[in-house]
Formats: structure tokens, sequence, C-alpha cells
């Protein structure tokens, strides 16, 4: 099964990709010789500006033309001052921080307080349509001098030095007065390392190094010239794009293609992971109908026996994904994988369903929106337990809202945590006693309520820790895999792969 | 032929309703679209600011009320991805399409009106058989496969063209070759199957008795009169190559209108998608009246009926 799930996959861009081996390629890469990282990516920005825009090319070109308070190592994931040379806890709703002195916006002035005041002011106004509830959490932002400012939130937040050092840029005052959220598409100006020159309408951005870019930034200082990143949707026309040599840089290209292309003398394969992970969701809670057999924790323990995630991750996933055995990914703060484990056991699993009282197992409903051929084996493993499952294959948005209606009774879904390497950025997602909630676990969620109350490092684990190991032993989901990136790029690059999926561009350089 | 034009007329500006009505209805069922716009990690409370945002929180008839009130009056609303209005969006992209759209009518009538021609000259002959071949070929190619394999050659094992954007000429060549080439089949099929009705014609055999030039009979006499169905037809092709820009603005990256539907699918940017459905939809039957005015205009018999 596993075999034909693969073949179909791989039919429709190995036609491509085999035409391109067989007959060769002509190429040259242009970029280094003008000193011009060329990039693809596959989405539009309506806006520049994060603040308005929620998606990972947003992400890339926000991190490149801005800086925020705090900034993420991209291999270590550890947060660093960047625009504050420090900053500490006065209580779970109060931060304050000291700014560093020197930096400049691109336009030549200098970043004070007021700049930081201004913009997070701003967007946490609630009648501002910025892009994020977690700024609607920031209550006020006072100014104590020039250089030290403090952060008022509604409720104890203590994933906001992540969300700072992540989304959160920092812009001149007084940048939205005239033009609102279009502001910084007329006349973008940050501090970031490279200054956007360019919005090319629909067809993609250009950048310049920035020359007074401060010097003691923890992302470096910039070592291309010029950054040009182009829109092209289709991924064969970028890797089309890339073995011409007309790009550079592409990412988000999907396993199969990249593992293929890996053998090309001209490009590098890097894969790297993200914080997205993939799971199964059961509604233990019975939404769906009050006799679903999910509600019965041998039968959701009887999936988890029966998925075999070793071979789906080594067969169909690969590149850099990993079996999860957590409701999290392990790299992130508060996350164990030293939780109850489901080894891939089908006889247990038949067992398990014949204990439930379904000896000849069920029909049930598979909702799915991504990873067709993963859904489609975890589909074939359940078969082969006597569990049938119908697939129910539509949008994301379209089974979100189903399963908010308590119509899904088992979904294979996804979460990227916003790249936040912290539990706190996918947990109270799900366990919340909402309408998300699948389980509705009145001690699960008080025990995720309590770690992210308190600013306390001590406190939050404890909780996070019995809140996972909870929901491991009473089999809400089944954690499938972490989710990588694939990055190619040309060869004559250095290019450093982040350990959350967010490529940071200003770190490449051309190789000597 | 006024009663006949303002006929047409009012069906056109029923059409144009329906699909309005119809575009309204499918795209608010087919999905939540606060959740769409939300983004796939969005929490409930981004869900429910966006809902309120955006007015989602509305009844259906409400919201399409003001929408169509809007749209008759000029506002195509403001685009939920872009921010800015949609009107904006579709006069920066629409002279790409049009562009685009206009060499490969060009392109496709340049070649199928000579090839079918040529086939009803010599019928059932190597020719006829060859240009029945490439029609088949070209109808039943898929245009992302043909893009692709064009791109495949003429940008890697040939390196003459750019392989994808619209900053010169050179971006629209293969573009204009791959939309061009799936109008083509109709306009040829129909060109022959005229041409033959019209070279059987009696005026045909008379004129060739004259001792007329053979070129003169067939350039003046018959394809005159054959070309009379395949206006219709073109104008038919000229709104499916609008909708056929979707695909190959998206494969060569063509910023143009073809690819803001793309996008605004992607992103779910309903008042983008809404004026684009819109749009297409006027070009359709714009170029569907045209056609049958055309008709009407150049036989007498059409509006007579």
């Amino acid at each position: 099964m596993l075999k034909k799930i693969l073949k179909r996959k791989f039919v429709s861009s190995a036609l491509v990709l085999s035409m391109l081996f067989v007959f060769g390629i002509q190429s040259g890469h242009a970029g280094k010789k003008d000193d011009t990282l060329n990039v693809g990516t596959k989405t539009e920005l309506g806006n520049v500006d994060k603040f308005f825009n929620a998606n990972r090319t947003g992400m890339l070109v926000q991190r490149l033309f801005t800086d925020g308070l705090l900034y993420t190592d991209p291999v270590t994931l550890e947060i660093k001052p960047a625009l504050a040379t420090s900053w500490k806890w006065i209580n779970p709703k109060l931060m304050e921080f000291e700014l560093r002195k020197g930096v400049k916006f691109h336009d030549g002035s200098e970043m004070t307080a007021d700049d930081v005041v201004y913009t997070l002011n701003y967007v946490s106004d609630p009648a501002i349509k910025t892009k994020g509830s977690y700024l609607k959490n920031i209550d006020h932002v006072e100014k104590l001098n020039a250089f030290k400012v403090r952060i008022h939130m509604k409720e104890p937040y203590p994933l906001m030095p992540n969300r700072l050092a992540g989304g959160i840029s920092i812009y001149k005052k007084g940048c939205y007065d005239k033009n609102g959220s279009l502001s910084q598409n007329i006349n973008p100006n940050g501090t970031g390392p490279y200054r956007l020159t360019k919005i090319l309408d629909g067809k993609g951005f250009a950048f310049e190094k920035f020359d007074n870019y401060y010097k003691d930034s923890p992302k470096g200082q910039p070592s291309i010239g010029k950054i040009v990143i182009r829109i092209i949707p289709e991924i064969n026309t970028q890797i089309a794009e890339v073995l011409s040599g007309g790009i550079d840089w592409i990412f988000q290209v999907p396993t199969d293609i990249a593992e293929s292309l890996a053998n090309n003398p001209r490009v590098t394969l890097e894969q790297a992971p993200s914080m997205r992970i993939a799971f199964l969701m059961m509604d233990a809670a019975g939404r769906t109908d009050d006799n679903s057999p999910f509600k019965n924790i041998k039968v959701r323990q009887a999936v988890s026996y029966a998925v075999n995630r070793g071979e789906i991750v080594k067969q169909l996933v690969k590149g850099s994904s990993k079996v999860i055995h957590s409701a999290c990914k392990p790299d992130q703060f508060g996350c164990t994988e030293d939780v109850k484990r489901y080894e891939y056991n089908p006889e247990k699993a038949k067992q398990l369903l014949k204990e439930a009282g379904y000896p000849n197992g069920f029909e049930t409903k598979l909702f799915g929106y991504k990873y067709r051929p993963m859904v489609e084996a975890v589909m074939n493993d359940l078969a082969a337990v006597g569990i049938k499952t119908n697939l129910n294959w539509g949008t994301y948005s379209g089974m979100r809202g189903a399963w908010q209606k308590g119509k899904v009774p088992i979904a294979l879904t996804s979460w990227a945590s916003s790249s936040l390497s912290d539990v706190d950025a996918i947990l109270p997602y799900f366990y919340k006693m909402d309408k998300n909630d699948l389980s509705r676990d009145q001690e699960v969620s008080d025990l995720i309520k309590a770690g992210g109350s308190s600013a306390d490092s001590k406190v939050r684990l404890e909780n996070y820790d019995k809140a996972l190991k909870l929901m491991a032993e009473r089999a809400y989901w089944l954690p499938m895999f972490s989710v990588g990136m694939n990055y190619i790029f040309s060869n004559n690059l250095e290019f450093v792969a982040p350990n959350d999926g967010l490529p940071r561009l200003f770190l490449t350089k051309w190789k000597k | 032929m006024l009663i006949y034009t303002l006929k047409r007329v009012l069906l056109a500006l029923l059409v144009a309703l329906t699909v309005s009505i119809l575009t309204f209805g499918l795209l608010h069922l087919s999905s939540d679209p606060a959740v769409a716009l939300a983004g796939e990690d969005a929490t409930e409370e981004d869900i429910q600011l966006v809902r309120v945002q955006y007015g989602f929180d509305k009844p259906l008839p409400v919201q399409y009320m003001t929408w169509l009130t809007n749209a008759l009056q000029g506002d195509l609303g403001t685009s939920y991805y872009f921010g800015i209005p949609v009107s904006t969006l579709l006069a920066q992209r629409l002279p790409v399409t049009l562009t685009l759209g206009s060499c490969a009518l060009i392109y496709a009538i340049l070649f199928a009106v000579p090839l079918g021609v040529l086939a009803a000259m010599r019928p059932n002959t190597w020719l006829d058989r060859f240009c029945l071949s490439l029609a088949v070929s070209a109808q039943a190619m898929p245009s992302f496969w043909f893009g692709l394999m064009l791109i495949v050659v003429f940008c890697l094992w040939f390196p003459l063209l750019p392989v994808s954007g619209s900053d010169t000429w050179k971006h629209f060549i293969m573009p204009t070759i791959v939309l061009g080439t799936n109008a083509m089949p109709a306009i040829m099929r129909l060109t022959r199957t005229g041409m033959m009705d019209v070279l059987a014609t009696d005026y045909i055999r008379t004129a060739r008795a004259k001792g007329l030039r053979p070129n003169t009979v067939l350039l003046k006499h018959a394809l005159r009169n054959a070309v009379i169905p395949v206006i219709a037809v073109i104008g038919i092709q000229a709104g499916y190559m609008m909708g056929g820009t979707v695909i190959i603005e998206t494969i060569f990256a063509l910023n143009g209108m073809g690819l803001l539907a793309y996008e605004s699918i992607m992103y779910f940017d309903l008042a983008c998608m809404e004026a684009v459905v819109l749009l297409l939809c006027l070009v359709f039957i714009t170029t569907t009246f045209v056609a049958d005015i055309l008709n009407a205009w150049l036989d007498p018999r059409i509006r007579i009926r």
C-alpha cells in the first residue's frame, strides 16, 4: 500500500525531473556575479508588514527589514537581546526592557522608547485589524525614559518573550499615522539588516544591505549586497528557475522533489526541522455522537497501537521528520517525550477493540486537509485492525469549521506553533474546554492553564509535564510526526538552516 | 436588429446577476471565510476577531445585498488579503491578462484558420489527417503539462527564453503558445467544416466555372462565408482563454488576473474572488455578445430567427 501511495505521489514531479536529467541542463548561476540573492517563494504578500499578514513569506520578509526587541537564534532557539539589551519580568503581567542605544532606522533616525511605545500601542489597539490575537493581550506600553519601557499585559502571558523575538517588529513613531495599515507598503522603514527598496506589485520585493546596521546585532552583519524575492506559485517552475540559474534559493520544497534534486551538482539540499507537528485527533468527548466509539479509552489506545508511524515517516514523510510521542514538538519548552508510548502493535490494537466491545471493528469518518499519502496510510493501518474509515477530504478551514461544530470523529491535522519554541503555542488551543477541544478533560485543561499563567519556569514545566503525561495515557491524540522543511539552493551559497522552520536570509553568504 | 440587440443585452445582464448570486453563495457556503482568512495557526480568538472585523457575523443575504449595492456603484470592496481596493488590484493585473489573451487569440487564429482552410482544400489526404492530429493533440494536451514541457525545452535544454515573470515580451512567448494552442482545435475544425460546406455550394462552382483564379475563389468567395460560424467560436474561445489564464499565469508567474484569481482562492480573499469571477463572467458575456451581434450583422437570417 505504501509503495502504491509513493508511486502515485511521485509520478507528476518525476516526469518533469526525469526529462531534465536525461537530456541535461544548460545553466549558469547569475546571482553571485552581481551580488544579488534571487529568492523564489510561492506566496504573495498583501502587506509587507507582518502585523497585517499571516504567512511564512511574511515572516521571511519581516526578519530582513525589521528587528524586534528580542531575537530567536535559528540554531539554538535561544532568545537573545536585539533592540532591547536586557529584559525582566516584574510580575506575570508586566515586563521591563532596557533599549539599545545607537540603533538607526533605515531613514537615518535613531530608535528610542517612543518608537517602541508607538508601535506596540498601535498594533495592540483592538480597533486595528492586526493578525494575531496575542497582540491584543498587550494592555499598553509605558515609557520610563528614552531607553526604557514596560509592557503591561491584560492576562499573564509567559510566551511574550518568544512573541517579541518572533513576529513583533518595531517601527518608527508616527509611521501608521498617514497611511494606516498600508504604511509599510508605501514607505517601508525598519531597523533590520536589509532595506526594503522596492515592492514589485504581484511580482516580489527587492532589498539592499543596510550599511548602518547596528554592530552588536544578534543577527550579525549582512553579507550579500542585494536580495530579490520573486513570487513563483508553482513549485515545478521554481525548480526550473533554480536549475536554469534564475533563482538561487527556494524553500518549502516537497520531500520527493527535493530528494530527486539532491544529486544535481548545481544545487544543495538542506533538510531541517520546523515547529510543525502532525497528529491524529480523536473525539474523546463524544461531540459527534454520544455513542461515539472514541469516547472509549480502549478504542483510542487501539488506534494508537494500530498506526505504523515509524514506517509512515520512513517511507512517506522522510527528510528530517521524526516520529513523536507527545502532543508537542520535542524541542519546545515544556515538551516532554517521557510519556506513555504506543509502539506499532496491530494485535494489541485488535485485542483492545475486542475489550472495548468492537470485536469486528467499526466504521467512521476520517477528516484530512494535507499529507494525503500519510492520511491514506493511516486509513490502511486502521482498516487492518477493523476500523473502516471514510475519508472526508477538504480545506483546512472546512475541516476546522466541522470540528468546531462537533462533526469530526477523527482527523489528521497539524500545527506549526507560529514557529515558537514553547508548548504554550500549541496546547492551550486544543485543550481549553471550548469548541476546539475534542477531549474536554477539565484536569488536563486546568494543568495547561496553570502552566500558561505563570512566568516561573519551574511551575510551568511541572504543569505541562503532568498534562502531557495524562494526554498520552488517555490517548486523546496520536502524535504522528514532526514536519521537516526542505531548502534547495545554489551550490555557491552558504545557508544556515533554522531549527524552527523560519529561514533567516540575512545569514546567507556566497561561498568564497 | 435593435430589438435583437436589446434582447441579448437583457439576457447578458440576467446571466451576470445569476453568476454573482451563485458565486457569492457558493463561496460563503464552501468554507468559513473567517477561519480561512485567519490562517492555519489561528486561535479561536483570532478567528472571532476576523469574523467581526470583516462583517462575516451578519446574515448572508445582508452581506450579499451590501456587496451588490456597492458593486453597482463601482465599489467592488477592499481585498481582504491585499488591503487595497479590488478595482485597483484589477486595474494593476488586467493589462497583463489582456496582453496574454490577445496574443494567444491572434496566435490561435493565425495558425488555426490557414490550417483549417488547408485541410478543407485537401479533405481526407495526409494533409487533412495531419491537421486533424494536430487538433486532437492540442485539445488533449493539459496546459499545465504543455507549459512545463516548454520550460524544460526552451529554458533548460536550450536556454532561449526566461522561465517565468512578465518583465519583457520574451516572457509572453511560452504562455501565448500554451494558451493559444488550447484554443486552436475548435477554430481549426470549424474553419475546415465551414470551408468544406461552402466549397461544395453552387456559387463556388459558378465562380470556378467563370475561370476565377483558385486563390480568389478560396479567399474572396469561400472564406468570407465560411468564417461566420468561426467568429462565434472565436468569441467563446476568447472567454475560455480568460479562464485558462488562471493555470497559465500560475505556471509562468505572470502577475495578471489569472494569477490573482489563483491567489484569491488560495488566501480565500472573498472580495477579490467575487470580483474576479464577475469580471471573467462579464468578459465571457461580452465576447459572446459581440460575436452574436457580429454574426447577426453578417448573416441577416440570424436576426430574423
